[in-house]
């Protein structure tokens, strides 16, 4: 089933912690999704800094990713989240070159997603769990989108887990509640074209396709309009970027999403309950159709 | 508590459950009406009621609301989830918002009014009975529609009324695509009238023109020779 939410500040000015409103967001659709809880935050970049995120089969792998990530660029701030580790490193270069670096480390050691505005932070269980390991509550920037996960096509781990991204290609995450039924037919096309997948996860397709057809020289939006005629299945979905987000809808409208907009913010959930237990003001929200796109700026 | 005439629920700290039961009780002790606070968009509230009563939900609601009822009428200030009026065999309801996916599903009788736009699949196996939506309709509304009758006021996504085996669909404004298996025909004597005095009951605008809309019965009978519009339908 899996759940989506998120709120979004259209200015730095807001008068509620944008933390403490994605977990209550998430918190009201956990039942939705209790396997697994994972968010996207968006931060300011003032430098060199790049939010780093590394799924770990192993929780005791922890310090050696650290370690590695300290030689490749020094550690700002990091998590050791016992199979996830999240990390803020200033790092000038090439982000293929660090996803190569942590990788060869073991092959159980995969990078879930780099990016100069983007962090993805994942646990197991609920957004309860999220907080207790990455204090959540505390952000406090202008974006905090997630998704509570129920497994249906894949094993309940980091790995697994989302939101997923196209790795080395930064900033873009996304948030996928529904399935892809032609899956392994995409995969094994774009496997051909040279994209790495590190999951067994049906929406790892996603992020892929809208980094390939806008490779091709397609606009963010047109990528998003093609993504719904190539992707075969049920899907509402959420794509992060360094400078807006998007709700995507497929063509049969048949997994939920309300959204509630007002010159402040714009909030949605799976949920119409848990959106207004988020904001926690009994806002009108409206429904997105068949087939839509619906982008905003940052 | 025969003698209340209104009863009064505040959602806030009350489970599920214990508010559908405490209305069903005012509905068997003929209670005459329950207004209900704090909905905040809470799913399942006023399900299952069976004896005439009232409703007056004060604020958005949730999936399935008036779900599962007989003869129960309803004001809702403000919109509504997934489902509302699931099933209903008598009564009405009255959404003074917007209704989420689905509203009024399987509806048996009585009459679901929708003062703004309705989600997807509004109507969808209507069996009897009114659905009105002011606003517009979306993604394939009037779906396997088996009788009764859905008045839209303003457009329609596409595939409304596909599949449709009977009834009527009322359209004010335009269709981005015409489900499978429907065509527009003249309306009858009188038939009009019926739809703009139930608009006017309900204190709703009524656009310019109507179209009359119900199935061609083109998809009544399996064809092989039509084989393409059974590939099309979904």
């Amino acid at each position: 089933m899996c759940g989506v939410g998120g709120i979004f500040y259209k200015t730095e000015v807001h008068s509620q912690k944008t933390g403490e409103i994605a977990y209550r967001i998430l918190d009201g659709i956990y039942r939705r999704g209790p396997d697994s809880t994972g968010v996207t935050l968006w931060h300011n970049n003032d430098g060199n800094q790049l939010y780093v995120g590394v799924n770990c089969d192993n929780p005791s792998d922890g310090a050696r990713v650290l370690e590695c990530l300290d030689e490749l660029g020094s550690i700002r701030q990091a998590t050791d989240g016992k199979g996830y580790i999240r990390a803020v490193i200033d790092y000038s270069g090439a982000e293929a070159d660090l996803v190569t670096a942590i990788e060869a480390l073991d092959p159980g050691i995969n990078v879930a997603s780099v990016g100069r505005h983007l962090e993805v932070l994942k646990h197991m269980g609920g957004v309860a769990n999220l907080d207790a390991q990455f204090d959540l509550k505390a952000y406090d920037g202008r974006l905090a989108m997630g998704l509570t996960r129920y497994a249906t096509e894949s094993g309940i781990d980091f790995t697994n887990g989302q939101p997923l991204t196209a790795r080395a290609n930064s900033d873009m995450a996304i948030m996928h509640n529904g399935h892809i039924t032609n899956y392994h037919h995409l995969r094994s096309s774009y496997a051909r074209k040279g994209y790495d997948f590190t999951t067994q996860n049906d929406s790892e397709i996603i992020p892929i396709m809208l980094i390939d057809e806008m490779s091709n020289g397609a606009s963010f939006e047109d990528a998003l309009r093609i993504s719904i005629e190539k992707l075969d299945g049920c899907f509402t979905y959420i794509a992060v970027t360094n400078d807006c987000f998007a709700l995507v809808k497929d063509n049969y409208a048949a997994k939920p999403a309300v959204v509630a907009e007002t010159d402040d913010l714009v909030a949605f959930s799976s949920d119409p309950q848990s959106l207004r237990e988020g904001v926690l003001a009994d806002m009108d929200v409206w429904e997105p159709g068949a087939g839509e796109v619906h982008i905003w700026q940052m | 508590m025969a003698n209340v005439e209104t009863l009064t629920i505040n959602c806030s700290d009350k489970e599920t459950r214990e508010i559908n039961n405490i209305i069903r009780k005012a509905a068997d002790d003929g209670v005459k009406q329950v207004e209900i606070l704090n909905t905040r968009a809470r799913h399942n509230i006023g399900v299952g009621i069976l004896k005439p009563i009232h409703l007056i939900y004060r604020g958005h609601v949730g999936y399935y609301t008036v779900g599962l009822c007989d003869n129960v009428t309803a004001e809702i200030h403000g919109s509504a989830g997934w489902g509302v009026g699931d099933n209903l065999l008598a009564g009405e309801v009255v959404v003074e918002g917007n209704a989420a996916s689905s509203a009024a599903p399987s509806l048996r009788g009585g009459r679901i009014v929708v003062k703004g736009d309705g989600g997807p699949r509004a109507g969808i196996y209507l069996k009897s009975g009114d659905v009105i939506i002011g606003g517009n309709a979306g993604y394939m509304s009037g779906f396997m529609m088996q009788n009764g009758r859905m008045v839209i006021c303003g457009n329609a996504a596409k595939g409304l009324g596909d599949s449709m085996y009977q009834g009527q669909i009322w359209l004010g404004g335009e269709a981005d695509e015409m489900g499978s298996g429907v065509a527009q025909v003249d309306p009858e004597d009188g038939e009009l009238d019926a739809v703009l005095a139930l608009l006017e009951k309900h204190k709703m605008k009524a656009p310019k023109a109507f179209k009359k809309l119900q199935s061609d019965k083109s998809l009544w009978n399996f064809n092989k020779h039509d084989f393409a519009a059974w590939k099309d339908a979904l």
